[in-house]
C-alpha cells in the first residue's frame, strides 16, 4: 500500500545569512515592452554570479515568442548563442550568429491556453570580472508549442554587467510576468 | 535590500522502499520549489511528479540522449508531470533530478516545471512540464511507475523566495 512520508521541518526565509540572496523582482502590474534590471554595480562586491528566474508570457499571436537579452545598454553586434531544442518530434541544434538580439530564452504567446506562462532559469557567470566575456545559459520552456530549450548566451566584453534587459523580441510582456533577480556570493 | 533564500523546507531518506514520496503541506510563503533527488528503484522504469496528488491536466516535452541520436517526445494529457522518461530510474542509486517548479503558489498561473534527470548508466535529459492548474501547490509527490524507489535514496525539498 502506498504510503507517504511527506512532513515539513518549519519553514523559515531568511534567518542565518546564506549563499544565495534574492535581489530583485519584477512582477508586471501591466504589460511591458521589456524588463529591465540596473544599477547592478550596486552587487559586484558582494557577488560572484547572477541568476534570473522567470516566469512570463508575451502578446505575441502564436503559442511561443523568443525572449533576447542586452546588457548594459550594449545594442551592438556583440552577442552571440547557441541553443538545443526539442519539439517532440525533433531534437535540433542552433547557432545563433554575431549581433545586437540574441535569443537567450522564450515564453509563451497569446494563443497559447490562458494561465500557461512559459519559464526559464538564467545563469550568468562571473557577471562582475573584467577579465572575462560574460555568459549565460539557461533551461526554458513550455508546453503549447511544444518547446524545449537548452541555450548558451555570450556577450563579447569584458565589462561588469550594470544592467540587464529582456526583451520579447518587439512585442511586450503581459500582466503577471514575474522576473527574479538573484546573486551568489563569492566565498 | 538583499534577503537570503533557497530555504531547506525538508529531506527525506528511506531506509526501506516506498511507492510515493509525499512533501505535503508546503506553506505559500516562497515563490518557486525546487525538488533534487538521489535515487534507485526496485525496477527500470519511468518517474512521474504529482502536484496536489492530482491525476490528470498535465502535458510534457522532453529531450534526451543515451549515446545514440539525441531523442524527443511530447506528451498533451497525461495523468502525471515527467521527472525521468528517456533518462528512466535504475535499480542502482544513481539516477538524480532537479526540478524547479515555478510559481508554484500563484493562483493566476498554470504550473510550470522545468527540469534536469540523469543517470549515468543510463542518458541524460531535459524536460519541461506543465500542470494545468491556478491552484496553488500544497503537496509534491514523486513515484516510478509500477515499481518503488528504494533504501538510500534521498528527496530533498527548497523553498526560494522572489
Amino acid at each position: 500500500m502506498p504510503f507517504g512520508l511527506g512532513f515539513f521541518a518549519t519553514a523559515g526565509a531568511g534567518g542565518a545569512a546564506g549563499s544565495f540572496d534574492l535581489l530583485e523582482t519584477q512582477v508586471l502590474g501591466s504589460s511591458a515592452a521589456s524588463v529591465t534590471f540596473s544599477s547592478l554595480s550596486t552587487y559586484a562586491s558582494t557577488y560572484q554570479h547572477l541568476q534570473l528566474r522567470y516566469v512570463a508570457r508575451a502578446t505575441t499571436s502564436g503559442n511561443l515568442q523568443q525572449v533576447w537579452m542586452q546588457v548594459n545598454a550594449d545594442t551592438g553586434s556583440n552577442y552571440r548563442g547557441h541553443v538545443l531544442r526539442g519539439t517532440g518530434s525533433s531534437v535540433v541544434s542552433g547557432s545563433v550568429a554575431q549581433g545586437g538580439t540574441v535569443d537567450v530564452g522564450m515564453v509563451t504567446g497569446a494563443t497559447s491556453a490562458s494561465g500557461n506562462f512559459g519559464a526559464g532559469v538564467i545563469d550568468l557567470l562571473d557577471a562582475f570580472e573584467t577579465s572575462k566575456y560574460k555568459v549565460a545559459r539557461n533551461l526554458t520552456g513550455a508546453t503549447d508549442g511544444n518547446q524545449l530549450e537548452l541555450r548558451s548566451w555570450l556577450w563579447m566584453n569584458t565589462n561588469a554587467l550594470t544592467q540587464i534587459t529582456l526583451n520579447p523580441f518587439g512585442d511586450s510582456f503581459v500582466t503577471g510576468s514575474r522576473f527574479s533577480l538573484y546573486g551568489w556570493k563569492a566565498a | 535590500m538583499p534577503t537570503s533564500t533557497y530555504t531547506s523546507l525538508a529531506t527525506i531518506t528511506l531506509t526501506g522502499t516506498d511507492s510515493e514520496i509525499v512533501f505535503s503541506n508546503i506553506p505559500s510563503t516562497y515563490r518557486d520549489l525546487i525538488l533534487v533527488a538521489n535515487a534507485g528503484g526496485s525496477g527500470s522504469q519511468a518517474v512521474k511528479m504529482k502536484l496536489n496528488g492530482a491525476t490528470s491536466g498535465y502535458s510534457f516535452v522532453t529531450m534526451w540522449g543515451a549515446g545514440a541520436a539525441a531523442q524527443t517526445a511530447a506528451y498533451a494529457t497525461e495523468a502525471a508531470a515527467n521527472a525521468g522518461f528517456g533518462a528512466s530510474i535504475g535499480t542502482s542509486l544513481d539516477w538524480s533530478l532537479v526540478a524547479q517548479i515555478m510559481d508554484y503558489s500563484a493562483t493566476d498561473k498554470h504550473k510550470t516545471i522545468l527540469a534536469r534527470i540523469g543517470r549515468g548508466s543510463g542518458a541524460t535529459e531535459a524536460t519541461v512540464s506543465r500542470y494545468a492548474s491556478t491552484s496553488a501547490v500544497t503537496s509534491v509527490s514523486l513515484y516510478i511507475v509500477s515499481n518503488d524507489f528504494i533504501s538510500g535514496s534521498t528527496f530533498s525539498l527548497y523553498g526560494v523566495i522572489a
